[in-house]
């Protein structure tokens, strides 16, 4: 008895089904696991497809093409006024969503791979009791666990004032309505994002920022061009700004704002949509009877395998700190699986690649600059201007950057920023670069197709010895 | 202002040792060569004896803590400063004492400051933790023993390689993984410092070749870790000691890097047993291994590829011109492999004291690491313990090792008729990267007539 226990197949239990969650699966059971997924909802997906960034791009996918037909009024097009069919577009987006997740169902069901939908909480460090959706309740015994229970926003007290005009991005995906006026608090990505699908639909949009720049993750550079192109999206945008006062009243929420600049303090919104930031779920499923223990900030403590302190439980994802994107936590999540089969995987990424989908898209990977200023570490930056790129000229948007950091004596290229359209798509090619090691005059000795924008990536590493064809100047 | 104590080089190659005992406390008046700690280091363990004349004032570390060379042992007054330290006692801590405090401020530092911090000699907290955390495997040049001034402590600005960027494609960096080097501590040969497939596999050569102790990291450690004993019976669990952690490390390198292979041969024990009883008889009692260094190293001479290493960095054989023959001894520790010098040089009774005296020292944990480096070829004597064949791991950088097992009479054809002989089973392990097979059955054939004829072997033998 002792040997065939010895011998069975090892038995993961995971813990979430998002894009942490799903994808630690499915690779654990293409290596040969027994794998058991426990989620909430009836297909994998997490927040990502349901709540997040699936229903956020393709409604800015809508809102693209909304400022592009009228853009076009300055290449001598005319559209009229367009029309919204508000229900026909959330089909539409709940279709898309349906669509890719009933997709990772099918795949889930094709590897094998057991599915609990439930509440799952653990009992001690290899148990974990399911109470099932369909009644009933389930226990399931695990050798391994791959916990990958996500994020949540964070609504702070003083907006929690028990009203449905005060809401988080996931009921901003749900477009319940456009509001006419509507408050974006937080000039994160998301509340950008958000803010752009609604300014699109017609929404007049108010932005306040606590900090003195928007997304100040990001390089200033990066982040001006946005700045400039947001202020014509938007009806205005209040930086070292915070809310004071919150009250609802019949015709919607007032709002009080103090900061450094503000014309109005006083502001009355249908809406006030909180994107102040992220946390990770860890309470409320019995973490505390297993030996994971959670850091000041309340992430699962990890080593570089993404072994907790529990050594049968790995945390991948939002829960195993930031960055908080999907792909941070696919990729940990492969990688935990591999530990978990055996394998000598670490997470070593050198590049995460983070993508703001506004209009202009600011994306960036590996060191920023200020990360570099931060850290002291002496680097080169070069910078190819959008205005000498004949594609960003025949799009009609010449406000666009691309820069480099490189290490000066190695020319190790260490981080890539982009800020233009189509800068998401852009900014694999510095992922690349980033994560191979690449040496700048790598970059520049690749031929790059004429005319696109991945020719500034180029042009900006020919820079780095002085000469690009296309710009003519100090850096 | 107190002075301070700190731990001297252990020997070469060799960065660290475990704290097995503390034989001093605050207060204690200590002069020249009173022994402050025992450090139990790779395969030694040995006193550290204090080097000058004082009064301990704080002990800085403590029995299980990993120290390295540099690191404060103790802090101590010594006798022409003593009343003047009183005062300033008064005037509050001096700054000795509170920065070779360097746990709480070292364990505050980021990970990626791990290669400076290694530089500078670090706790061994944080030591610990570095290498738990990152494999770190390569061959670091320490500075001399040096006062760390303050503004090294706070370092100049960081390299790329501190803040975690390495220019190595995700794939070398797997293989690296894979075969236990870290890559962050590999020399790239490629443009501006790229390090390449090849630059991994070097690193991962030159480990096996220094001993292999430093392979750790993911490796290691998934192959350590089994998940839930508990599930089939309780269990207990004990820290390694440092003989043990040597050995893990040193066989696991060399299993995977040394192609390894094993001829067996036996040999008939009767003249070396009337040999030994001769010897007794005239007082001089030989042990068995003392007789085998002999013998082993006295053929040697006539095959040098079995006395000789690969450096397979410059693509060469390196013969050596003396014989240094390794014998392991089973101690309460582990195994321990003294070396007996200049085996061919020196008649058995020398051996045999040597031997002895060797064992003794190692069984009794006073070994330097010295008395275990340099060895030529290796004697794995089990015959007292009985048994019979084996596969014994060659104990690189030599090229070969030597399994005795315990003589058995036989039945053997001789002149037709079957005759007792009392006969020995030996087990030769190479280096298949050095020595072919038929090298390998030309110096055991010679062995085994050596030792059933010891009187040929000693006229052929070449004159040393």
């Amino acid at each position: 008895m002792t040997k065939e226990k010895k011998t069975r197949t090892k038995r993961l239990l995971v813990l979430g089904g998002g894009p942490a969650g799903y994808a630690g699966a499915f690779h654990a059971a293409d290596l040969g696991l027994d794998v058991t997924l426990v989620d909430r909802e009836p297909n994998p997906g997490g927040v990502c497809l349901y709540r997040g960034c699936i229903p956020s791009k393709a409604l800015l996918h809508a809102a693209k093409i909304l400022r592009e037909a009228r853009d076009a009024a300055d290449l001598g097009i005319r559209f009229g006024d367009p029309e919204i069919d508000l229900d026909r577009l959330r089909d539409w987006k709940n279709g898309v969503v349906d669509k890719l997740t009933r997709g990772l169902g099918s795949l889930r069901k094709a590897r094998g791979i057991r599915f609990l939908q439930g509440r799952g909480s653990f009992e001690d460090s290899h148990t974990l009791h399911v109470d099932l959706d369909d009644e009933g309740t389930e226990t399931v015994r695990f050798d391994f666990c791959l916990l990958a229970t996500g994020g949540r926003s964070i609504i702070p007290q003083a907006f929690d004032i028990q009203s449905d005009r005060v809401i988080d991005s996931e009921a901003a995906l749900r477009l319940d309505d456009i509001p006419k006026v509507i408050l974006v608090v937080g000039g994160g990505y998301i509340g950008l994002e958000m803010g752009t699908v609604y300014a699109a639909l017609g929404s007049q949009v108010h932005v306040v920022e606590m900090a003195g720049s928007l997304l100040p993750e990001a390089d200033r550079d990066l982040v001006k061009p946005l700045h400039r192109e947001l202020e014509k999206q938007v009806a205005s945008i209040h930086l070292n700004t915070k809310v004071v006062g919150l009250k609802e009243i019949k015709q919607g929420v007032r709002v009080e704002l103090s900061g450094l600049r503000v014309d109005e303090p006083e502001l009355t919104v249908d809406k006030v949509l909180v994107c102040v930031g992220r946390r990770p779920v860890t309470k409320g499923f019995g973490l505390e009877n297993t030996k994971v223990e959670l850091d000041e900030r309340g992430f699962c403590v990890v080593d570089d395998q993404r072994r907790t302190t529990d050594s049968a439980i790995f945390a991948v994802g939002d829960i195993a700190g930031p960055p908080l994107l999907a792909h941070k936590g696919s990729y940990e999540a492969r990688k935990a699986a591999e530990v978990i089969s055996g394998q000598p995987a670490t997470f070593d990424a050198q590049a995460i690649p983070a993508v703001m989908y506004t209009d202009p898209e600011v994306a960036w990977a590996g060191l920023t600059e200020a990360g570099a200023q931060e850290r002291n570490l002496p680097v080169k930056v070069v910078r190819f201007p959008w205005n000498a790129s004949g594609r960003a000229l025949t799009m009609n948007r010449r406000q666009g950057l691309t820069k480099v950091v490189v290490h000066p004596q190695t020319h190790q290229v260490l981080g890539v920023g982009v800020v233009g359209p189509g800068a998401g798509e852009l900014l694999a090619e510095g992922a690349f670069a980033v994560e191979i090691g690449a040496r700048i005059e790598d970059l520049g000795m690749t031929v790059h197709a004429h005319p696109t924008l991945s020719e500034t990536v180029m042009e900006a590493a020919e820079l780095f010895f002085g000469s690009s064809t296309h710009f003519y100047g100090k850096m | 202002m107190s002075k301070s104590f700190k731990v001297p080089e252990l020997g070469e190659g060799v960065e660290s040792g475990d704290v097995i005992k503390v034989l001093v406390e605050v207060g204690d008046k200590i002069t020249e060569g009173t022994g402050v700690i025992e450090i139990e280091s790779q395969k030694a363990s040995a006193e550290v004896p204090f080097d000058d004349k004082g009064t301990v004032r704080k002990v800085h570390v403590s029995e299980g803590d990993t120290v390295r060379p540099g690191d404060v042992i103790l802090t101590y007054d010594s006798p022409e400063e003593a009343e003047s330290e009183e005062k300033d006692k008064e005037k509050g801590e001096p700054q000795e004492p509170e920065r070779s405090h360097p746990r709480e401020g070292e364990r505050a530092k980021e990970e990626a400051e791990v290669e400076e911090r290694e530089a500078k000699k670090p706790s061994p907290e944080a030591q610990e933790r570095a290498l738990s955390e990152r494999a770190r495997t390569e061959e670091e040049e320490r500075p001399e023993e040096e006062e760390p001034s303050l503004a090294e402590e706070e370092g100049g600005p960081p390299s790329a390689a501190d803040l975690g960027f390495v220019m190595a494609t995700p794939s070398v960096r797997r293989l690296a993984r894979e075969i236990g080097v870290n890559v962050h501590g590999v020399e790239g040969s490629g443009p501006g410092g790229r390090v390449l497939e090849e630059d991994v596999k070097a690193a991962a050569r030159r480990l096996v070749q220094s001993g292999g102790t430093q392979v750790r990291g993911p490796v290691s450690r998934i192959r350590g870790e089994a998940p839930d004993y508990d599930d089939f019976g309780p269990v207990r669990r004990d820290k390694m000691n440092a003989v043990r952690r040597t050995t893990a490390l040193h066989m696991a390198g060399i299993w995977t890097a040394v192609p390894r292979v094993t001829n067996f041969g036996k040999a008939d024990f009767t003249a070396i047993q009337d040999a030994r009883a001769r010897l007794a008889d005239g007082g001089d009692k030989i042990s068995l291994s003392a007789i085998l260094v002999r013998l082993v190293a006295v053929v040697l001479h006539g095959h040098s590829r079995l006395n000789a290493s690969v450096d397979m960095d410059r693509e060469q054989v390196v013969l050596h011109d003396y014989v240094h023959v390794g014998v392991a001894v089973d101690t309460p520790r582990g195994l321990l492999v003294p070396v007996v010098r200049d085996a061919d040089r020196k008649d058995v009774r020398t051996v045999h004291r040597e031997l002895a005296a060797l064992a003794d020292k190692a069984r009794a944990s006073k070994l330097g690491a010295e008395a275990m480096r340099g060895a030529t070829f290796t004697l794995s004597n089990l015959g007292g313990l009985g048994g019979g064949w084996f596969t014994p791991i060659v104990n690189a950088p030599e090229a070969a090792i030597l399994g005795v097992g315990r003589a058995r009479m036989e039945p053997v054809w001789i002149d037709g008729s079957f005759q007792p002989r009392p006969m020995c089973p030996l087990s030769l392990s190479y280096d298949h990267r050095l020595v072919d097979g038929a090298d390998a059955a030309r110096f055991l054939l010679g062995l085994v007539d050596a030792m059933e004829n010891p009187l040929v072997a000693v006229l052929q033998g070449e004159p040393t």
